[in-house]
């Protein structure tokens, strides 16, 4: 219970933190806790809602399953670095602006990240691959037409 | 234009990671806290043992309703004086009666000890049979009051003549669903 807590690299938006945790520590709270970077939000802390994801290597993952200790090394990305540095908007968040993707925003961080790790990678985009990718994500308030909608908008910005 | 969709003012921090809700609000020197829960439906607490769960480092306090006094749930909607005494205690004072009943808390100087601690706090119940059944026979709530806590009929209107006038005669029989601390899963 009182295990001595290590020093982990972790490169989050392509920037550096060194983070001394317990090697229990999740990769969320130590992403909220320790890097301040609080977009990342969990919502049942046990792999159900999605509502915590985040790429890793770009591929959407949970951080409440996953250790900090695991990340080391691993590049990381969170909402926090999806827009440009300038501050234009990623097209996810721009279409997720637009069609209401959104209502109370709290899933919202790991809806980004999940249809971002579908839409940048090789995997071609059909409305079935995002029902099906989306469907492991939970939000009680938008309902999913909406934020489907916002997926394939952005896809088709994506495509030009 | 009336009828036009608006552009929402609010969603920018949201879609960026930057807005701010409860959980991401941090202060020097704040303590967290876990609920410890009952794992039966129904039974008498005889006791709360936290000697080994105070001893986890970070531990602040374990208090249940023998310590510290909470009061209980107000009533929001409904307000009869004969349902006083079914009030939900904040933390369960001498019997419990749903499984997830609040019966202590813990508080310690950040959530994973909270959580180590709350494992670790032994709940002495002696339990008993629960009941499932909103139809069944009336039995003992606490030492003074039974499970029958009220019998409401209410209405306005000639509802005799109404039903006597309606063709086909409608009947309908309505059993509430589990709610308000029912007893109604199984431990």
């Amino acid at each position: 219970m009182n295990v001595a807590k290590r020093d982990v690299t972790l490169y989050v938006n392509g920037d550096r933190f060194t983070v001394t945790v317990e090697p229990r520590k999740s990769l969320a709270d130590t992403l909220r806790e320790d890097c301040h970077l609080t977009g990342t939000h969990l919502g049942c802390e046990h792999g159900v809602c999605g509502a915590c994801t985040v790429l890793v290597d770009g591929e959407p993952v949970r951080a409440c399953l996953m250790l900090a200790v695991q990340g080391a090394g691993h590049s990381i990305r969170t909402v926090e670095g999806l827009a440009a540095e300038d501050g234009t908007l990623h097209p996810l968040q721009q279409a997720f602006w637009d069609n209401h993707g959104l209502q109370c925003g709290f899933c919202t961080p790991g809806f980004l990240m999940l249809a971002a790790g579908l839409l940048e990678s090789d995997e071609p985009v059909t409305d079935e691959v995002i029902d099906h990718v989306l469907s492991s994500n939970l939000c009680r308030c938008t309902g999913y037409q909406s934020i489907t909608a916002s997926v394939r908008a952005a896809a088709e910005v994506m495509r030009q | 234009m009336i009828g036009e969709r608006l552009r929402r003012v609010e969603d920018l921090p949201l879609l960026t990671g930057t807005g701010r809700f409860a959980a991401d609000i941090s202060l020097a020197g704040e303590a967290h806290m876990r609920v410890v829960r009952s794992p039966v439906p129904h039974g008498l607490l005889r006791g709360v043992g936290a000697r080994t769960a105070l001893a986890v480092p970070g531990v602040l306090g374990i208090w249940s309703a023998a310590e510290v006094n909470l009061g209980c749930i107000g009533f929001r909607m409904v307000a009869f004086p004969q349902l006083l005494p079914y009030r939900q205690p904040v933390l369960a004072t001498g019997r419990i009666r749903y499984v997830g009943e609040p019966v202590a808390i813990v508080l310690a100087e950040d959530a994973y000890h909270a959580e180590d601690a709350a494992e670790l706090v032994e709940l002495d119940i002696e339990s008993l049979p629960p009941v499932l059944d909103p139809l069944a026979e009336p039995t003992r709530f606490d030492d003074e009051h039974g499970t029958e806590a009220l019998l409401h009929d209410g209405g306005y209107g000639d509802v005799e003549a109404a039903f006597a006038e309606a063709r086909p005669a409608p009947g309908i029989s309505n059993c509430p669903a589990a709610w308000s601390g029912w007893p109604g899963i199984p431990g």
